[in-house]
């Protein structure tokens, strides 16, 4: 707590004292022109990088033409300040806005096919999208084609008629934009939402299977990201004062995604970092400018060499602390009552005793003519433990892939809770009831245990993007409460001293542990486990069935799982479905199914499917 | 890992704050040259900087401008407009008085307004830009090149003075470049007394222009102007010439590269063309220049903006040298009533600051090499 106190009065004030040196030092004649347009250029870089950082660091997808939204942030302001009769102090601050939007509406053009997309098609459809926005704005009269915009006016000057009130007006109003911006980024990054992006790039298929609409927030953050780039493009038009397209080209793109690479992806202090030094860079070198390019590439190749992940990682400066900090300030200095704590996650109790939870009529899917699950009946009751068995290859994945909504049936229906869920998207299906874990564990892997319990709550709290930006007191009041929450299922799985570790560095027993206890917070009525005992030692695996039977009972749920290891399913399943060839084979209690010839045929093969094999082979 | 990061972002805020170091005490004049000196458009800048040097290493030798020498500060803006203003900036804190720049038109126009933004507005001149933009309302920036309609002024006062008496035009309604010619040669035509007995239109990228070619040879031009690029002009000179259309044809600076187009080189002889500058061009200050630049770089100055460069720092010197002192409306005021024989030709300026000044026509023999014909004077 003190070591956070200090970070904050350290951030908060080296924030001020940089601003009042600046005022202070332009209003005394020490800052020349040429360093207040350099510390304007690193603003709108600083922007540009980190909002770039927004998709190509928090959600992970490459991302090639953000210059592209600067272009038409850059040109919708400057259009609006040249034609709108209005005062330049009133004009220009709405045309940044204006600008932003216009960019934010193709940020979500771009994101629609990026919904389908991932990594190199993504890359690629960018970079069509960064020229696609070059050749109209050259095409277009109103752009000014391909000579683009001249005379607009420059904010260095428009804002009083003394040069260095006008300056001093010019950089507030910059550095003002540029700390909102990223403060901005910091908190979104820190909510629900924020989490739901990270972990899009963690593990996809993962964060939709824990309930996040993975679709929706790659809309969400493309379009952020290009609402803060078309804030800075306004901004650069309005320094340069013209404009044309050729100045938003690939090469613009690539210098700022250069600029995040070196300051790591993933973090926004970096990207900040990045930005001051590789613009101050070639000014202080000026004699070298020639080799700016060739000493960027070095400088890349040196990072890649020793530093792969970039300056910062994913690792944050202690921004967000100052920022939290200084939040707990204001409160306690307006004598704000912080507001109720809102618990977000209540269990399911006793809705469905004693009637089936989940049910499959005829359940099927074929891969063109392969078959892979055909005619499957299953059922769960509530509160029970059933099995779900078969040889390597017996469609076992597929069915839950089946009733999660990953694959959609090609025949028949599954009943959750009385209503069918056929066609539903995964994070729906997530949402009404069925949580899994998978085969192969799928943790987000950078984040800590802590925030992969609160991703999966996030289809529990309801606060808007926009107060996860301001956090206002719904957002604080539903983030304490699911803090409450991720606690208590790790102290159930007695994992509460682990919060903080970063889950990709937990034993291998506990990642298990982990995604149980991620796929118990979104409130699950069935919980479908694959494989939870794979690789665990015996010891492990005698624990893993306490753990079992004792969430059944804490949480309220039915629980379906795939195992091999017959010991654990002997021990703890009530009933055992077995599966051969996609279908059904037998269903009963483990005695039924421990004597039964058909299965035992499955497994140990019978003398005539022996005889045949041999003939075939 | 926190400590490390703030150290590293406080030693970058001391390495931009160290660039600002004042200046020192003056000595020299300074002059801030502003262009592309590298990548694409590279050469255009380097042959402006060739020319602006050689006269100032001309100028120093003579004694200097009022009893200092002139020392020009070079910075590349790598084509880039934002470039262009920051480089200002800095040359600026480095006490310079005058700027000549920029290459492009781009950088020329953010540059432009960036120098008429400073209280009292700070001398610029350009030896490239050809945009209008670039010193449309600016009264402290000039250009020692003439804007691409000048041209057919030109045109029109040299048939003037061959003694024609009936031309034709034939042009691009729909092209800016082709447009602005056509205006100005009609005009200029009109003044001189020169008739305009035809006049067609036909769009770039044509194949066939014997309608227009016909209903001009029927109204009997004794010259056609063409303000078309070299493409054009190619197929339009065979054309003409199959259907027996043999007059005098002119184009402005975009048809030089007809060259590369044309099949039957022989034709190339009846067209002409204007420039810049010619190295063949016959006036002492041409002739001289051309040497002392073969002498100092060891070639001849193949790209005209090596003259206007030259030209550029001749007219800002005088002007200085005029004005008595490197006050900036003193240089600007002084500029502006420049009336001077230079490299390439006569330059006064004009309302807008663009040069009233020669152009140079060309043509071409048998075997298409360039033929210097004329210098016409405004």
């Amino acid at each position: 707590m003190k070591k956070k106190t200090k970070s904050v009065i350290l951030n908060l004030f080296s924030l001020l004292f940089f601003y009042l040196l600046v005022v202070a030092l332009t209003f005394s004649g020490g800052m020349s022109d040429y360093l207040s347009n350099i510390l304007v250029t690193v603003c709108i870089t600083v922007i540009m990088t980190a909002s770039l950082n927004v998709t190509t660091g928090l959600l992970g997808q490459l991302a090639l033409g953000h210059a592209g939204f600067m272009a038409v942030g850059a040109y919708v302001s400057a259009i609006f300040t040249r034609t709108a009769a209005l005062d330049f102090g009133l004009s220009f601050p709405i045309s940044l806005l204006l600008g932003g939007m216009a960019a934010a509406l193709f940020g979500m053009l771009i994101g629609i096919p990026a919904l389908r997309l991932q990594g190199d098609y993504l890359a690629i459809i960018t970079l069509g999208f960064g020229e696609i926005i070059r050749v109209i704005i050259e095409n277009l009269s109103v752009t000014g084609g391909a000579k683009g915009l001249s005379g607009i006016t420059r904010m260095v000057r428009a804002f009083s008629q003394d040069s260095a009130v006008s300056s001093v007006i010019q950089f507030t109003f910059v550095f003002l934009i540029t700390v909102l911006i990223i403060a901005s980024i910091f908190t979104l990054g820190r909510s629900r939402h924020g989490r739901a992006i990270i972990s899009i790039r963690e593990n996809a298929i993962a964060a939709e299977a824990t309930g996040i609409p993975t679709t929706k927030y790659k809309l969400l953050a493309f379009t952020i990201a290009a609402f803060f780039a078309g804030i800075a493009g306004g901004l650069f038009a309005h320094q340069t004062s013209i404009i044309n397209a050729k100045m938003f080209g690939f090469n613009k793109s690539i210098e700022y995604l250069v600029i995040v690479v070196l300051g790591g992806m993933g973090s926004i202090t970096g990207s900040i970092i990045a930005s001051v030094v590789l613009i101050s860079l070639p000014e202080v070198l000026r004699a070298f400018s020639e080799y700016r390019l060739v000493i960027y590439s070095l400088m890349l190749i040196l990072m890649m060499l020793f530093r792969p992940s970039g300056l910062m990682g994913t690792r944050e400066f202690s921004m967000l602390e100052a920022w939290e900090g200084m939040e707990r300030f204001f409160r306690r200095l307006f004598k704000q009552k912080s507001s109720q704590t809102r618990m977000p996650f209540q269990p399911r109790y006793d809705v469905w005793e004693g009637k089936p939870v989940l049910e499959t009529f005829s359940l099927g899917i074929a891969f063109g003519g392969l078959k892979a699950a055909e005619k499957i009946d299953l059922r769960l009751m509530d509160n029970e433990i059933v099995g779900l068995i078969g040889p390597n290859g017996a469609g076992k994945t597929t069915v839950f892939n089946l009733l999660t909504g990953v694959y959609a049936p090609t025949e028949g229906q599954v009943v959750l809770l009385g209503k069918p869920i056929n066609g539903k998207m995964t994070h729906q299906i997530t949402q009404d009831g069925i949580a899994r874990t998978f085969q192969n564990i799928r943790l987000f892997k950078s984040m800590t245990a802590l925030e992969n319990i609160k991703v999966a709550f996030h289809s529990r709290m309801h606060y808007s993007p926009l107060s996860g930006i301001l956090r206002n007191a719904q957002c604080l009041s539903e983030e304490r409460g699911i803090d409450i929450r991720a606690r208590e299922l790790l102290r159930v799985f007695d994992m509460e001293d682990l919060a903080e570790v970063r889950a990709g560095s937990l034993p291998y027993g506990k990642q298990r542990k982990l995604e149980i206890c991620r796929a118990l917070a979104s409130n699950p009525k069935v919980l479908l486990l694959d494989e939870p005992a794979a690789g665990m030692n015996p010891s492990e695996t005698v624990e893993l069935m306490q753990t079992i039977k004792t969430i059944r009972h804490q949480f309220s749920v039915a629980i379906l799982l795939i195992e091999h290891d017959m010991r654990l399913v002997m021990g703890i399943c009530e009933r055992i479905y077995v599966l051969n060839y996609g279908r059904v084979i037998a269903q009963g209690s483990p005695e039924e199914i421990r004597s039964n010839p058909e299965v035992i045929a499955a497994y140990l093969g019978t003398r005539k499917a022996e005889e045949e094999a041999a003939v075939h082979a | 890992m926190k400590r490390r990061s703030l150290i590293t972002l406080l030693v970058a805020l001391a390495l931009i704050l160290s660039v600002g170091a004042p200046a020192l005490a003056e000595d020299t004049i300074k002059i801030g040259g502003i262009g592309v000196l590298s990548g694409d458009y590279g050469k255009y800048g380097i042959a402006v900087r060739e020319g602006v040097d050689l006269y100032v290493k001309q100028i120093n030798a003579a004694g200097g401008v009022l009893g200092k020498p002139v020392e020009v500060l070079w910075e590349d803006t790598q084509a880039d407009a934002a470039t262009a203003i920051s480089v200002f900036y800095r040359l600026k804190g480095q006490g310079i008085v005058a700027v000549i720049g920029g290459v492009l038109s781009g950088e020329s126009i953010a540059l432009g307004q960036v120098t008429f933004e400073e209280n009292p507005p700070f001398p610029q001149i350009s030896a490239s830009a050809s945009h209008p933009d670039v010193t449309a309302g600016r009264s402290n920036v000039f250009r020692t090149c003439f804007l691409d309609p000048f041209q057919a002024k030109s045109i029109a006062q040299y048939m003037f003075n061959e003694g024609v008496k009936k031309a034709a035009v034939m042009y691009d309604n729909a092209n800016d470049y082709s447009k602005g010619l056509y205006d100005n040669f009609v005009e200029k035509c009109a003044e001189l007394g020169v008739e305009i007995v035809a006049e067609a239109s036909a769009a770039y990228g044509e194949k066939d222009f014997k309608t227009q070619l016909t209903t001009i040879q029927a109204a009997g031009p004794e010259a056609v102007f063409l303000p078309y690029y070299g493409a054009e002009a190619a197929l339009i000179l065979a054309q003409a010439n199959e259907i027996g259309l043999n007059v005098r044809f002119f184009g402005a600076d975009g048809i030089a590269d007809i060259v590369t187009a044309i099949a039957d080189k022989n034709l190339l002889t009846n067209i002409s063309y204007t420039d810049h500058f010619s190295t063949e061009a016959e006036s002492e200050m041409a002739v001289n220049f051309v040497k002392a630049f073969q002498e100092e770089y060891g070639r001849l100055p193949d790209i005209s903006f090596s003259a206007t460069g030259y030209d550029a720092a001749m007219v800002l010197c005088s002007a200085i040298q005029a004005a008595g002192s490197t006050d900036s409306d003193a240089i600007v005021a002084a500029l502006k009533a420049t009336d001077i024989t230079a490299v390439s030709g006569k330059i006064t300026f004009d309302g807008n600051n663009n040069p009233i000044k020669s152009t140079f026509l060309n043509s071409f023999n048998a075997q298409g090499e360039k033929v210097f014909i004329t210098q016409v004077d405004p």
